[in-house]
């Protein structure tokens, strides 16, 4: 059965209002907006440490809240589970006794099957016996997320997972949690105000702007749309493109990838002792817009390893900067200053190459 | 040697601790977790026989439980219990008089434990109640513990209060302080009432090196 939430409420404060009427599907939803804009207060909402006005949350047929038909289960009977930005481990609490506190109040008790399972995706079997104190900060954000696992829950909110970690412990967390949400058939919602941290777990947004939802649909869908495209921060953004692999070369540890149907190619190192990489296999990259080089005609003689044809489809001037959306089958945000803008009189429908290397590009697998 | 104060005193201040710690944990965790209307008014009501002298806190009991009082003849007709002068006016004097000690220092053992736990004891699962035995009552442990040596300390050094509910009964009410008061009034007992007074220093210092131990060990 399908695990979809639907949440239909309104929530006031003074001087602060929320309204979500969404559906959310079973996979990881990227909960993205400026601070103050409700993202942590609708999570609050669903876990019942808020209470709506108005409305109703449902998950699957389970009513969690209804002012309607006067609901209002108590968080501790909800089953979200609820991974803190700060962790909130139980201080007097080991690892061990972390991970098992939710579980010893559910009716079904866990296997050690499944604790292994946890502790082992998680990769925190060394840390066991230790007590929170002595954990770092990725170590905490891993044990809190194999603790709200092991509660069971029928939904998972992972709020600003990554503000207190840096950049390194970020990409460590990253591939835990993209693992976990791979086994979970369960809606699992991710705040954040950091745009490529969500989109290196997912590409299923939802953009939250002024207490209401401005748009919820995948990524590269909303990068069409010219008013979204205006809401993503200039220096916050990340491309994000999944495309098939159509060559491995373990010599030059260089994997090719295909575009779509213009007969671009994507080329992406890796390191061939990690060779888990086969032909016809999905392969996500990520490239900050930065790290792009538009340029009107190919160039000869230099060490890109990446040179794609496209067109503009929408640009942005914000300041000394400039973005603009180029359609090279896949979309790609290049960010280049105004004035090397104005000066390759960049434009709607102005025909580009993509430039970049094959180092500035993050990979992984699908 | 008057054994019979010194097991007396000792007596009273483990039954005013155990009668005032459970009691100072719910309204401790009452005054720091929740929202009510009249909440400084109850709070300054319990802090009262604090600052109040004790006198007038002994004073007040006898007004209330002695044999005209307002619960005092009630208790009597009804079920022939006397309280003033007694054992027992002896314990509720030096309870009322340590617990806001001991509300003092569960209180503030309760606020420094970080709501966001309880709140992700919940999301775990666990009941308030559960979240309350298994999160906050641990974590706030060596505070109450400390409120725990303070009302005992405390209760110990009782005199005002109990002089005047519960009396300077011998065998009965007369607790260390108020033997070494009655020992100070009599000429020539001066080496009874150095030793008594040694006696009291010990059993204080024992304590507080107790706690200690039992904080550091928690």
């Amino acid at each position: 059965m399908q695990n979809k939430l639907k949440i239909n409420i309104s929530f006031s404060h003074p001087g602060f209002s929320l309204t979500i009427n969404e559906t959310f599907e079973p996979g990881i939803t990227g909960i993205f907006g400026p601070s103050g804009s409700g993202k942590t207060t609708l999570l609050q909402c669903i876990s019942g440490f808020e209470t709506p006005h108005k409305g109703f949350i449902q998950c699957n047929s389970k009513m969690l809240f209804s002012s309607e038909k006067k609901e209002n289960i108590p968080s501790h009977k909800r089953r979200v589970g609820y991974v803190f930005q700060e962790g909130r481990l139980f201080p007097h609490l080991s690892v061990r006794k972390n991970l098992l506190y939710g579980n010893s109040f559910q009716k079904t008790h866990h296997t050690s099957k499944q604790l292994e399972l946890v502790i082992s995706t998680l990769n925190i079997a060394h840390l066991i016996e230790k007590y929170p104190g002595h954990l770092s900060g990725g170590e905490r954000q891993r044990v809190a997320l194999g603790r709200a696992l092991l509660a069971s829950p029928e939904i998972l909110l992972l709020d600003e997972p990554f503000s207190a970690l840096d950049q390194s412990l970020r990409q460590q967390i990253i591939p835990y949690i993209s693992k976990v949400a791979g086994f979970l058939n369960i809606p699992v919602l991710i705040v954040s105000h950091d745009l490529p941290d969500i989109i290196k777990l997912t590409n299923r947004l939802c953009l939250i702007s002024k207490g209401v939802v401005v748009a919820h649909d995948d990524y590269e869908v909303l990068l069409q749309n010219r008013l979204l495209f205006k809401l993503i921060p200039v220096n916050n953004a990340l491309n994000s493109v999944t495309l098939k692999i159509k060559s491995v070369n373990t010599d030059d540890g260089m994997i090719t990838l295909n575009g779509f149907g213009n007969g671009e190619k994507v080329n992406v190192l890796f390191e061939p002792q990690k060779n888990s990489y086969k032909t016809g296999s999905k392969m996500k990259i990520f490239l900050r817009p930065d790290h792009i080089i538009l340029a009107k005609t190919r160039m000869e003689g230099t060490s890109f390893r990446n040179q794609i044809k496209g067109r503009i489809t929408e640009t942005l001037e914000e300041g000394p900067r400039m973005l603009c959306l180029v359609d090279c089958g896949f979309p790609l945000i290049a960010e280049v200053s105004r004035a090397a803008g104005q000066e390759l009189a960049l434009k709607k429908d102005s025909p580009v190459y993509c430039l970049f290397k094959t180092l500035s590009l993050d990979a992984m697998p699908v | 040697m008057e054994y019979q104060a010194i097991c007396l005193s000792i007596k009273v201040a483990v039954l005013t601790s155990i009668i005032a710690l459970p009691v100072a944990i719910i309204s401790g965790y009452l005054l720091a977790r929740k929202k009510f209307k009249g909440k400084a008014f109850v709070e300054a009501f319990l802090h009262l026989p604090m600052v109040l002298p004790p006198v007038t806190t002994g004073y007040l009991l006898l007004l209330f439980f002695g044999a005209n009082g307002l619960v005092g003849r009630w208790l009597f007709e009804c079920m022939g219990i006397r309280i003033a002068f007694s054992f027992g006016a002896a314990v509720i004097a030096s309870t009322v008089v340590s617990f806001p000690l001991i509300i003092r220092s569960v209180k503030v053992a309760m606020q420094m434990v970080d709501p966001g736990l309880e709140e992700a004891s919940r999301s775990l699962g666990a009941s308030p109640v559960k979240t309350f035995f298994f999160i906050t009552l641990p974590l706030a442990r060596p505070g109450i513990l400390g409120g725990f040596v303070l009302g005992f300390a405390r209760s110990l050094g009782e005199f005002g209060a109990t002089i005047t509910f519960a009396g300077n009964i011998a065998g009965e009410t007369r607790t260390l302080p108020l033997a070494i008061y009655a020992r100070m009034q009599v000429p020539g007992q001066e080496r009874e009432t150095f030793l008594l007074v040694t006696v009291s220093i010990i059993i204080s210092f024992v304590a507080i090196i107790g706690s200690y131990y039992v904080y550091r060990r928690n």
